[in-house]
């Protein structure tokens, strides 16, 4: 009958809603956790936030220390004498990641300009006092 | 069962049930977005500050000028007093009436500043004397205006009678009394965590005798 309801239409509401709920809560969010996370990895932040924390931390090893970090993404970057290093990525995916982002550090690294690369390597070396170095190809 | 029937509508069990589900799952999609989106900027957001903090006090515990050296290799964690008395302030120089000092390393992060101390936590210290030093680290800063007045005000506010309740890390500078109207304009990260309050473990070489101590790292940045 028009505009009535049956038991099979409210036991199948019940299941597409049980199925809704489920999808929603496990495998959806695990998804979006999964994009989010290649997203936050990959991302001129978080590449900029890694690269500052390594330059700094590179500092507390006590004698000499090579960091080499490869990226799947590429990158233009450039380190400034102002303490701050500047990254954008190469093919930017969406309009907000074409601006750069920049995160500072806090040892004297020489400045420079990189562009395209996927692999930075960040060197404390001894020879005769301390001397930090940054090279990216 | 048609439980309204009028013009150009009719309302069913179903077609309630169905508006229920689809408000719910809008609700329920709302509330996991904005719960989660605002969490992570939050996160970040709080999180420079003690990054850069923990990330100095790391790198002051490796420096050259500042740790205890054998065959010539910095010993990580472990602090020359003697460094310390020259690079550092103590409260002896702040009854003298001196400035605090600023560690001149070439350690510092741009339009941020950073209060340093390091305390001897097997010397005896109550509201007479305390075995402490006290730093500044200042960053050049084209942004964060009046930083040594700041840094002068924290020195000047700065209470023998409150060292004992730092030891226990339940206290750290008090910035809130030295805020000028120019550090409202911008968004100031200050630590607050528990690595502020509880610092990094250290050990303080005195000649031949070595003394278990801390450093915490306090800041400011934009």
């Amino acid at each position: 009958m028009k505009g009535s309801i049956t038991i099979t239409d409210t036991i199948g509401i019940i299941i597409i809603a049980l199925l809704l709920i489920t999808l929603f809560t496990s495998i959806f969010f695990k998804i979006f956790d999964e994009i989010a996370r290649e997203l936050a990895s990959s991302s001129a932040d978080g590449m900029a936030r890694r690269l500052s924390n390594l330059m700094t931390i590179s500092g507390a090893a006590p004698y000499y220390v090579k960091i080499k970090l490869e990226e799947k993404a590429r990158y233009n970057c450039e380190v400034k004498s102002s303490r701050y290093i500047w990254i954008q990525l190469s093919n930017p995916p969406g309009y907000r990641e074409r601006t750069g982002r920049e995160q500072g550090f806090a040892l004297p690294f020489s400045p420079g300009k990189y562009e395209d690369v996927s692999v930075f390597t960040i060197t404390k070396r001894r020879n005769g006092g301390v001397g930090y170095g940054f090279k990216a190809k | 069962m048609v439980l309204k029937r009028s013009k150009g509508i009719t309302l069913t069990i179903s077609g309630i049930f169905t508006a229920l589900l689809v408000i719910g799952m809008i609700a329920l999609l709302l509330y996991l977005f904005f719960s989660r989106v605002l969490r992570v900027h939050v996160i970040i957001s709080e999180n420079l500050i003690e990054r850069r903090a923990i990330n100095l006090a790391e790198v002051l515990i490796t420096t050259d000028e500042l740790t205890y050296k054998e065959k010539g290799i910095p010993l990580r964690g472990v602090l020359n007093a003697t460094a310390l008395d020259e690079l550092m302030s103590s409260f002896e120089d702040k009854k003298k009436g001196e400035e605090i000092k600023e560690l001149d390393l070439d350690i510092w992060y741009p339009n941020s500043f950073f209060m340093v101390s390091v305390y001897d936590l097997e010397e005896r210290c109550d509201e007479n004397s305390c075995k402490a030093w006290f730093g500044h680290v200042a960053g050049e800063t084209d942004v964060l205006k009046g930083v040594s007045e700041i840094v002068n005000c924290l020195w000047g506010n700065l209470r023998i009678e409150d060292i004992p309740s730092y030891l226990f890390g339940s206290y750290v500078w008090d910035f809130a009394k030295c805020v000028t109207e120019e550090y409202t304009k911008y968004q100031t990260f200050v630590s607050s965590s528990e690595i502020a309050r509880k610092g990094l473990p250290v050990l303080i070489r005195y000649g031949d005798k070595t003394h278990v101590g801390k450093i915490i790292v306090w800041g400011v940045s934009v």
